[in-house]
């Protein structure tokens, strides 16, 4: 087909078309026909278009409607008359798009909205702890070996990466206390002020973001896959409860799992403050021992436990309850696989500052 | 009707490690013409189809479209060729962060200058042609697999292709949506010169629409022709498949 380029030419009240209307050579017709008086034009003359396409379909319609509306096309040859039939946007229309909440209204309903949100929390939580209580006494419904699978999951696989920020952490608090201390001559007090950091705030806060990032985020994109290709229907149509036989196991490990990874974090944080303050602060071993032994009590230790226990919890029921809310196809799993880390490390700050506000009471 | 080659594979071998997709496939497609490809499943239909749209490269042999050597490779010669295709993917493949007539508007928009209302019109009248225009603004997630595979072909023949494949257009689709979407191919191929290249199983669709059938078995070409020499091709598995699906 020769490539022929648009020609509009126009002559007393009528407008000639020549030439190949189609998506590439439409722009340059529309700068032809700048140069025409919009109002002279009383006829489109077809006769000589060579090729037209859903473009130039559209491009004469648009004349017509838009910008000659008193004209009239005349002489269409039998092709191109059947591609305009073809195209003809005349006979379609759009609905109305739907109209966007405004911000106010967006507001309102994320807050309208938030007691299903808590109804159906609650309504996990309670179905996990029972089910986890019941698992205690009955030995029916059990998996083999889920436990153990989950706690090699989200414990033993995470010792490393966990074992290293720790211990990276305790470096970095013993580095920036002892520039401060070592001005009043209070070196020793590093040691101090690492083990009640570490094992009082950091060591539970860290573990948990980190499991959040990791474990939570893992929850969420499975559970949210199995009712995506619809095994969580599965599951129930086999008389299965899903939220027992996916969450329960994670929830038991997770509790199990986190107190130990804990421990880790706090002995691995304090070994950071060591290394810091026999090298850098040319403090004792011994000495930095015995301050750390000193220092610490049970109640620390306690505080530091209960609130990974806590954590452990808030991060597998914001896990599962975002799986089992996904939408849509593959794309819903990615936005609450997203949402649920969010929401957990959100959750995990928000409530170690609750549970700071306790203990200082 | 003209007849020169719109798409010529000349000793085309894809081979994925020591397994042999396609063995030595010589074919030509012809222009305005509908040619079904059939095979069992695993004989490499749909490699064939990616093997001639670059999206696997063939270990062997020459792939050449409209008259010209097409090399995935060369990106920006690939691309002014593969503005004149359209190809219809088995799942739809439409962006599903986007509304269905976004999806419409995103070949327009990237290559070509034509204005925004334009634009919404041309996506317009490619959604009526499928019977869509009422899903405009959903997203593709929201549509029933029928209407996805609809708002895929709309979104395919958006630059008005010279050339269009179909993989398993009627897939998973009723009988009517099904014979809808073939009446649709054949209006395609009278008004706009269209060939077309499908891949299906569907023997009503195959007696609707193919102007011309090619059999591959285990990689290679068993039979090619019409339908009514199908069915007595003298090859026994070519005549099995006619006779099983016919009632």
């Amino acid at each position: 087909m020769p490539d022929q380029a648009p020609e509009i030419r126009f002559e007393t009240d009528c407008l000639f078309l020549k030439g190949n209307f189609t998506h590439e050579s439409i722009p340059g017709a529309l700068k032809q026909l700048k140069r025409i008086p919009a109002k002279a034009v009383m006829t489109l003359d077809a006769s000589a278009i060579e090729a037209l396409d859903s473009a130039g379909v559209g491009f004469i319609e648009e004349l017509l409607s838009q910008r000659f509306p008193q004209a009239q096309i005349v002489k269409i040859p039998e092709p191109v008359q059947q591609t305009m039939d073809t195209f003809s946007s005349l006979d379609h229309s759009l609905p109305n798009p739907e109209r966007q909440a405004g911000f106010f209204e967006q507001i309102g309903g994320h807050v309208y909205n938030l007691r299903h949100t808590i109804s159906e929390m609650v309504l996990l939580i309670s179905e996990v702890v029972f089910w986890s209580a019941w698992g205690l006494i009955s030995r029916t419904g059990r998996r083999k070996g889920a436990i153990m699978q989950q706690i090699l999951l989200i414990g033993s696989n995470a010792v490393g990466i966990i074992a290293l920020l720790s211990f990276v952490l305790g470096l970095i608090l013993a580095l920036q206390s002892a520039a401060q201390l070592r001005q009043f001559g209070a070196s020793i007090y590093v040691a101090d002020l690492i083990a009640i950091s570490m094992v009082r705030e950091m060591g539970p806060m860290m573990t948990a973001i980190i499991i959040a990032g990791r474990s939570g985020s893992s929850f969420a994109a499975e559970i949210s896959s199995m009712k995506v290709s619809e095994e969580v229907d599965a599951l129930r149509m086999m008389a299965i409860n899903p939220i027992r036989y996916i969450v329960v196991p994670k929830f038991l490990a997770m509790t199990i799992s986190m107190p130990l990874l804990v421990t880790l974090s706090m002995i691995l944080g304090i070994l950071g403050g060591f290394v810091i303050g026999i090298t850098y602060l040319d403090l004792t071993p011994v000495s930095y021992i015995t301050e750390t032994l000193s220092i610490l009590t049970l109640e620390d230790l306690l505080v530091g436990f209960s609130k990974s226990l806590f954590f452990a919890g808030v991060i597998v029921i914001i896990g599962s309850y975002f799986g089992f809310r996904v939408e849509g196809g593959a794309e819903g799993v990615g936005r609450v696989t997203t949402s649920a880390v969010v929401a957990s490390i959100f959750a995990v700050i928000f409530l170690d500052a609750v549970f700071s506000l306790i203990y200082m009471i | 009707m003209d007849k020169s080659p719109v798409i010529q594979l000349k000793n085309l071998v894809t081979r994925f490690g020591d397994r042999t997709i396609l063995d030595h496939i010589d074919l030509d497609f012809y222009q305005s013409e509908i040619t079904v490809i059939l095979g069992g499943s695993g004989s490499g239909k749909t490699t064939l189809l990616k093997s001639i749209l670059g999206l696997v490269i063939p270990t062997e042999g020459e792939v050449s479209l409209f008259g010209e050597p097409f090399r995935a490779e060369d990106e920006s010669g690939a691309n002014k060729t593969l503005q004149r295709i359209g190809v219809l993917f088995q799942n739809g493949a439409l962006l599903n962060s986007i509304s269905v007539l976004d999806n419409m508007a995103i070949p327009l928009e990237q290559h070509t200058a034509l204005s925004d209302p334009l634009i919404k019109r041309m996506s317009t009248v490619k959604l009526g042609m499928v019977g869509l225009t009422h899903a405009a603004h959903q997203l593709p997630s929201e549509l029933s697999g029928g209407m996805r595979k609809r708002a895929a072909l709309a979104r395919a023949i958006a630059l008005d292709p010279e050339l269009l494949f179909c993989d398993e257009p009627s897939a998973g689709l009723d009988p009517i949506t099904s014979a809808a979407l073939d009446e649709l191919i054949l209006t395609l191929r009278k008004q706009l010169n269209m060939s077309i290249v499908v891949v299906t199983h569907e023997l009503a669709s195959i007696h609707r629409i193919a102007d011309r059938i090619v059999y591959l078995s285990k990689g290679k070409i068993l039979f090619q022709g019409s339908v009514p020499e199908a069915k007595i091709c003298g090859h026994e598995e070519v005549e099995r498949f006619f006779k099983v699906g016919s009632f």
